[in-house]
């Protein structure tokens, strides 16, 4: 109705215009519209009016073509009729490429383009310019008409373009119309620029870029002017001539007037017509959306404030978008959008303007209208310059925002350009180049934040939990890159609704599927391959699936290595398989359901062989409300389990098996209410680990069969939570509780884990904000393990009457700068944390198969504390960041056993404490397709324990061990380098290719893993060193885009 | 395309082990070190010594020990070295109950182990061996009967011989000269009047490492084919006449922990999923002071032994290395122009046959070659023969 009655206003104002015309065109001389002829309405400029409400402009130029404009570059001062006002002294020009106006207020505004076909008419230097189809006379091409009267008093329309292609030969040449171009090219059917990049599209559908010190350095302004293109005599005449018999147009007078059939979906080139229609359209959805002023609420029932809330969605493929900040105009109001792109946001009523940011996507804003709650979908659309300069995520200035700290996101364009060992994007490995995340060596499963154990962090993939992310014994993690959309770890704020460990939560999420089209990845590299592939099953894009897998062919190497290699007749197998599947019943409802299966199997010795296997399947259900309410309700199964085979004796040959297998029922409701967020919801995790079963392998072993009682155990937890942005200024607090409880069954045991969150912001900038939190966590099942990182031997117990939960702590503050317009990101953090009730181990423990394991273990209170510092480029050629991080992490035996407890009862050092930490992470893109990493990594050596001394026993030299963990390995240093080609924008293509060419630790550093020592059979004591990775390790990657 | 499938392996087999010359410091231990069990019936020997900074040599403490029984009888410990001591149990009576007392004699500090019945020993019920192209490896199988844990140690005796039986000796008090007939031999070799007096040797060692067993995770407490020792195909051990003696006797739970820890730790593999190492206390105690901690785990055991032959002449399992053997010489006329036998001699070469099968020996035709190729003796032998020696070999 709203669209009728504008319809209706328009036919009325132009009926007005037309008489005004009338009188001014024949009544009055060229360019001199009479003073009284004032329209009906009218409006000075400013900042708020819906004539700058038009979409923002792509800056750009013809590279060999000069301007664009109609005759100067130049903004003038004019007068234009728009949407029935009138505004006065206004900067305008004309795109004579496109037939846009263009308006700004002031020489310092940004210009935008207004809606043309709102234009009736235009004045600049006293020439009237007027749009003929919005006069009626429809037979007119679109675009505006100078109007001028000969000699004789006969008008005459002139309208002045400048095609960019043509196939009439008579243009962009000496001797034809248009402008000449020495260097025309006619293919290129569309010029551009964007950000500091011009770009072309050829007819084929290819995207080309140049550099901007290029056309600078060939078209500079002065060099254009010298080019004998305008003509405007000649211009004239030919224009002239070509309307002089009334108002019959050129055919294909406009550059977006492609061929007819151009695009037609039968013709031997449709794909590429297809992806150039696509584009297109995508860029006429998100100009539309941008040019609209968005009502939301009812205007008949205003309100003080108005809840917004919606949907963030990728134009391209349809698919929600998480983690995009939407603010208002003024930063007060902001939230971020949930994982399923949900978001919700107070704003005042009245006029405003709601921004969306998020890194790899291109700031949005759009104009709304408020008068209460309300629902508001948006789109955004990826930056083409995304896929290099946009390297790290632009997320500095959105950390200002969020009251969370210790927060570190990364997306899964941003890990594949860190290099790695072989080359595979590994959101583990990327995760590691962050501060406060380190592991004991490389290639160990696992990771440590904050001083925090392995098994400390939660890691989730699609709600399930991965009880083992990491694939071969700690080389490749468990993720598969292709369908992982991005990751989060939570370092220190950990939000209301995670429990369950007490470091850190890794939430890795995966793509949702494409909602238009059927697409594919397929990666290629020298140890494994990926593929994945994702669409809809309708073409609604109602349900949309995806489905990924991946696997090593290492085994097939191992087997022709050479005997005296070492590994000859060794065994590692991998394999993952994700699929996923989305279904939206409605705007509001969604469900989608995850699988994912992980296997690894490996054998080095011959005669022992470990597997071990992952398995999620998860449902979630996603509800959304009026107001901005949400409830998400979720439930799956997750199990992991391990086995090893030993098989050196016939008559000892045993199959020893564990595993954790847990079901798990959450729901979380968010409910905005004023400048509150509230969140709370209840969780269930019901787990059922097997400890050990012992079995014999083959017919001939005389291995009995022995199984671990089963451990079972109830984790319920409540939670609320609420974000609070504080009468919208630059405090705000987020803060919850979290009451779990953990039921112990074999035997009964009951215990309450209150957690409080706490987070508090200020900004007194919008480029500078300072935080600090409170966190306390309780965790109650527990990996038993003695090694220093994840292995396939560990078991995991649920807490017990004898095994306490562990319970953590950690306090934080911050302080965060943006500067150089937020070029660049400077952070530091410093924590401190308490745990109480973690696990080590009684020397000589048996922790496997061990009926009596409590009184093997031995309750430990960890502290750590740090300092980490963050430099990070978000945007420009090069970007990255260098951390640096003083931390230490140490442990104190908290039961008093004289002369048996640990180091005396002193504290000792973590196995993960490695005090100094430098990284850098660099990305140089020499152009948008060709870009080279750096990666340094530079950190104390880990602690470890080591013989200090040595003594005869029974006829051979022994070894007498330090204090545990009181020496340390040496330094570890590594460099890698990588030189990334990514695809080029051959929109016609059917694949898209790009290759990752590298080189992991390309200064050839042995870098200790471990330091042991043996007595060579107790003759003597020789010294070694294992080294992972002791060369250089050159990689190629190619991964196909379909 | 082979080359760039080793290419692709040579990436993958990048992990490897260096050596690591770095030495820990600041090693400040110094506890007492007892090793050696209680073994009723039999000869038992302990060592008494300290633990050391790495590098060092130990001065092993000035002790006493002595076994003592429950029903009150004490056995002396006989002080063989500086740190070894022998106590004959011999006689022992195996239904008692056993410690050690060790007073160490600068700080009259005195030690005590706890009383302890000993063990039944193990029944060995089979020793036998298995083979593949490229070592033999020993293996036992015992009944433990009510015990679950074992250790052992063993003694070899093997007899292997010379590579080349001398048929002459060299007369050392030959001086060459010039101008020598050539074919008069006479004076340079002499008749080798024993040829297999340094052609059989026999040779003994002791296992260096101890062996250690559980059959804790099985039905039974059966060792069955458990591996004892691994020999080359190429050792001399398998030569001619290989023979074991396997001295095994069960343990209790506590020793086994505390010897498999110990013997773990000096044996760390390094890998990715290696134990931290730790330390386990033992079962010696100060009696003055509890909380000092003394290395060590004394248990009281009885030992079962059994020997076992490995024939070569029978099974066939000597797989030389042709590259070790040695080169053979023939004199040759010197820069001086006279024959350099004295120097092959100076040179710990010997004469060792005739060359093309002469009869006699000339200046010419006498093939030398190294003298452990010879002298089984000067190759590590000894000429002493186990009185239980299966065959006539002298």
């Amino acid at each position: 109705m709203f669209f009728l009655k504008r319809i209706n206003n328009i036919a009325e104002t132009v009926k007005k215009l037309l008489e005004l015309l009338s009188a001014a065109f024949f009544a009055a001389t060229l360019g001199a519209v009479s003073a009284g002829a004032q329209p009906l309405q009218e409006q000075a400029p400013n900042p708020n009016t819906a004539l700058l409400r038009g979409r923002q402009i792509y800056e750009y130029r013809g590279r060999y073509n000069g301007h664009v404009f109609w005759d100067n570059p130049e903004y003038r001062t004019g007068d234009v009729f728009y949407d029935g006002r009138l505004y006065r002294d206004v900067m305008l020009n004309v795109n004579a490429h496109t037939q846009d106006l263009y308006v700004r207020t002031g020489h310092n505004t940004v210009p935008v383009v207004i809606y043309r076909d709102l234009v009736a008419w235009f004045r600049i230097s006293g020439i009237i310019y007027v749009n003929m189809r919005y006069a009626g006379h429809e037979d007119f091409a679109p675009g505006f008409f100078q109007l001028y009267r000969d000699d004789s008093g006969k008008m005459w329309y002139r309208q002045v373009t400048k095609p960019l292609r043509g196939d009439i030969g008579e243009h962009n040449g000496e001797d034809g119309i248009g402008y000449y171009d020495p260097k025309y090219n006619p293919d290129v059917v569309h010029y551009f620029q964007y950000t500091d990049r011009f770009y072309s599209y050829d007819r084929k559908g290819k995207l080309k870029s140049y550099t901007p010190n290029r056309v600078r350095r060939k078209y500079h302004p002065s060099a254009v002017q010298e080019i004998p293109a305008l003509r405007p005599a000649y211009l004239a005449e030919r224009e002239f001539r070509a309307f002089e018999s009334g108002v019959r147009l050129r055919d294909n007078a406009n550059v977006e007037s492609l061929p007819a059939g151009y695009f037609d979906d039968n013709s031997s080139v449709s794909d590429a017509r297809r992806n150039m229609q696509e584009f297109l359209e995508q860029e006429r959805i998100i100009a539309d959306s941008r040019n609209k002023t968005y009502f939301v609420g009812d205007p008949r029932h205003k309100s003080q404030r108005g809840r917004v809330h919606g949907v963030i969605r990728d134009v391209a493929s349809g698919e929600a978008l998480s983690g995009v900040l939407v603010s208002d105009e003024s930063g007060a109001h902001y939230t971020h959008t949930a994982d399923d792109g949900s978001y919700s946001l107070t704003l005042p009523a009245g006029e405003g303007l709601i921004t969306l940011k998020q890194y790899s996507m291109e700031d949005m804003a759009f104009h709304v209208m408020v008068y209460g709650d309300g629902e508001l979908d948006l789109l955004m659309r990826e930056k083409i310059t995304a896929l290099k300069s946009a390297y790290v995520s632009a997320e500095g200035m959105a950390d200002h925002r969020k009251t969370s700290m210790g927060v570190e996101r990364l997306n899964i364009k941003v890990l594949n350009k860190i290099p790695t060992a072989f080359g595979e994007g590994d959101v583990l490995k990327a995760m590691m180049t962050l501060p406060g995340v380190k592991t004991v060596g490389e290639a160990s499963s696992g990771f440590n934040v904050r001083g925090g154990s392995a098994d400390q962090n939660l890691i989730l993939f699609n709600e399930g939990t991965i009880y083992n992310p990491s694939h071969m014994f700690g080389i490749f993690s468990a993720f598969n890159p292709d369908v992982v959309e991005d990751v989060e770890l939570y370092k220190s704020s950990v939000p209301v609704r995670y429990g369950g460990r007490i470091s850190s939560v890794m939430d890795v999420r995966s793509k949702d599927g494409d909602r238009n089209k059927v697409k594919g990845s397929l990666g290629i590299g020298i140890l494994t391959s990926h593929a994945a592939i994702e669409g809809p099953f309708d073409k609604e894009g109602k349900t949309t699936f995806v489905l990924g897998a991946r696997a090593t062919y290492s085994n097939w190497m191992l087997k022709v290595l050479p005997k005296n290699s070492g590994y000859s007749g060794g065994r590692a197998d991998f394999a993952d398989v994700n699929a996923s599947v989305t279904h939206r019943f409605n705007d509001r409802s969604t469900l989608q359901a995850y699988g994912y299966w992980s296997y690894d199997k490996f054998s080095f010795s011959g005669d022992t062989t470990f597997r071990y296997m992952n398995i999620n399947a998860a449902l979630r259900y996603t509800k959304k409300y009026d107001g901005g309410r949400q409830m998400v309700i979720s439930g799956g199964y997750d199990q992991y389990g391990n086995t090893l085979d030993s098989y050196m004796n016939s008559a000892r040959s045993f199959t020893l098996e564990t595993a954790v297998r847990q079901s798990f029922l959450r729901s979380q409701f968010t409910h905005p209410i004023g400048n509150h967020t509230l969140s709370y919801g209840a969780d269930a995790v019901f787990y059922f680990l097997n400890p050990g079963t012992r079995s014999p392998y083959g017919k001939e072993s005389l291995v009995m069969r022995k199984q671990m009682p089963t451990g079972y155990g109830l984790e319920p937890a409540v939670y609320a939570g609420d974000s609070w942005n504080i009468a919208g200024g630059p405090f705000s607090l987020d803060y919850g509780l979290r009451i779990s409880g953990f039921v112990a069954m074999n035997p009964a045991k009951f215990y309450l884990g209150p957690d409080l969150r706490v987070s508090g912001k200020y900004t007194p900038l919008p480029n500078l904000s300072f935080k600090a939190g409170f966190n306390s966590m309780t965790q109650y099942v527990h990996m038993i393990s003695n090694t220093a990182g994840i292995s396939p031997m560990d078991t995991w117990q649920v807490s017990t009457n004898k095994i306490k939960p562990q319970r953590g702590w950690q306090v934080a503050a911050g302080a965060y700068w943006s500067f150089a317009d937020a070029f660049w990101d400077l952070s530091v953090e410093a924590y401190y944390k308490r745990c109480l009730n973690s696990l080590d181990y009684k020397s000589g423990a048996q922790l496997q198969m061990n009926d009596n394991l409590a009184a093997d273990l031995v309750p430990v209170r960890n502290q750590s504390y740090g300092v980490e510092l963050m430099l990070k480029k978000s945007k420009g050629r090069l970007t990255g960041w260098l951390a640096y991080t003083y931390s230490r992490s140490m442990l104190q035996e908290m039961q008093d056993r004289g002369v048996l407890t640990i180091n005396r009862g002193e504290w000792y050092n973590a196995p993960h404490d490695k005090p100094h930490d430098i990284k850098l992470v660099a990305n140089y893109a020499f152009t948008h397709r060709y870009s080279l990493s750096v990666n340094l990594d530079y950190s104390t050596g880990r602690p470890v324990t080591v013989p200090v001394g040595q003594y005869y026993y029974e006829g051979a030299i022994r070894l007498a061990y330090s204090d545990r963990n009181s020496y340390r390995i040496p330094d570890y240093f590594r460099m890698d380098v990588a030189f990334n080609i990514d695809p080029g924008h051959f929109l016609k293509a059917l694949t898209h290719c790009s290759c990752t060419i590298g080189c992991y630790n390309v200064t050839a550093r042995k870098n200790a893993y471990s330091v042991f020592y043996t007595t060579n059979g107790g003759q003597e004591i020789k010294g070694y060193m294992v080294s992972v990775f002791a060369s250089p390790i050159p990689y190629l990657t190619i991964n196909l885009k379909f | 395309m082979k080359r760039i499938l080793y290419l692709l392996v040579a990436v993958l087999a990048t992990s490897c082990i260096y050596p690591f010359d770095t030495r820990p410091v600041g090693g400040d231990d110094s506890r007492l070190v007892i090793s050696g069990d209680i073994m009723v019936g039999d000869i038992c020997r302990f060592t008494a010594g300290n633990v050391v900074p790495i590098g060092q040599e130990d001065t092993p403490p000035d002790v006493e020990m002595q076994v003592m029984s429950r029903s009150g009888a004490v056995y002396a410990a006989r002080k063989m070295n500086d740190s070894e001591y022998v106590v004959d149990l011999t006689s022992a009576d195996m239904n008692d109950e056993y410690m050690l007392h060790v007073l160490r004699r600068p700080d009259g500090r005195e030690y005590v182990t706890p009383w302890s019945r000993p063990l039944p020993p193990p029944v060995i019920s089979k020793m036998s061996y298995t083979n593949d192209e490229s070592s033999v490896t020993v293996l036992v199988s015992a009944d433990g009967g009510s015990s679950q844990h074992f250790k052992w140690d063993y003694e070899e005796v093997y007899e292997f011989h010379a590579e080349y039986q001398a048929m002459y000796l060299y007369n050392t008090d030959y001086v060459p000269g010039v101008g020598e007939d050539p074919e008069d031999p006479g004076r340079i070799y002499i008749k080798n009047p024993d040829r297999f007096k340094n052609y059989y040797c026999w040779k003994y060692s002791n296992s260096m490492e101890m062996g250690l067993a559980s059959t804790i995770v099985q039905t039974e407490n059966l060792l069955v084919d458990y591996p004892v020792t691994t020999i080359p195909r190429n050792s001399l051990r398998l030569q001619s006449l290989y023979s074991i003696n396997m001295k095994m006797r069960c343990i209790s739970a506590d020793a086994f922990l505390f010897l498999d820890n110990i013997r773990n730790n000096s044996n760390i593999s390094g890998d990715l999923f290696s134990p931290v190492p730790s330390d386990v206390r033992g079962n010696i105690r100060c009696v003055t002071d509890s909380t000092e901690w003394v290395v060590g785990y004394v248990d009281v055991c009885a030992v079962a032994s059994k020997r076992f032959f490995i024939d070569n002449d029978s099974e066939k399992l000597y797989a030389p290395d042709r590259r070790l053997e040695s080169p053979l010489y023939i004199p040759e006329i010197d820069g001086n122009g006279v024959y350099n036998f004295a120097w092959l001699y100076r040179e710990g070469a010997r004469p060792v046959m005739l060359f093309g099968g002469e009869m006699f020996p000339s200046k010419t035709n006498m093939q030398w070659a190294s003298i452990r190729c010879v002298d089984c003796v000067a190759n590590g032998g000894s000429k002493k023969k186990p009185e239980y020696w299966p065959n006539n070999h002298e």
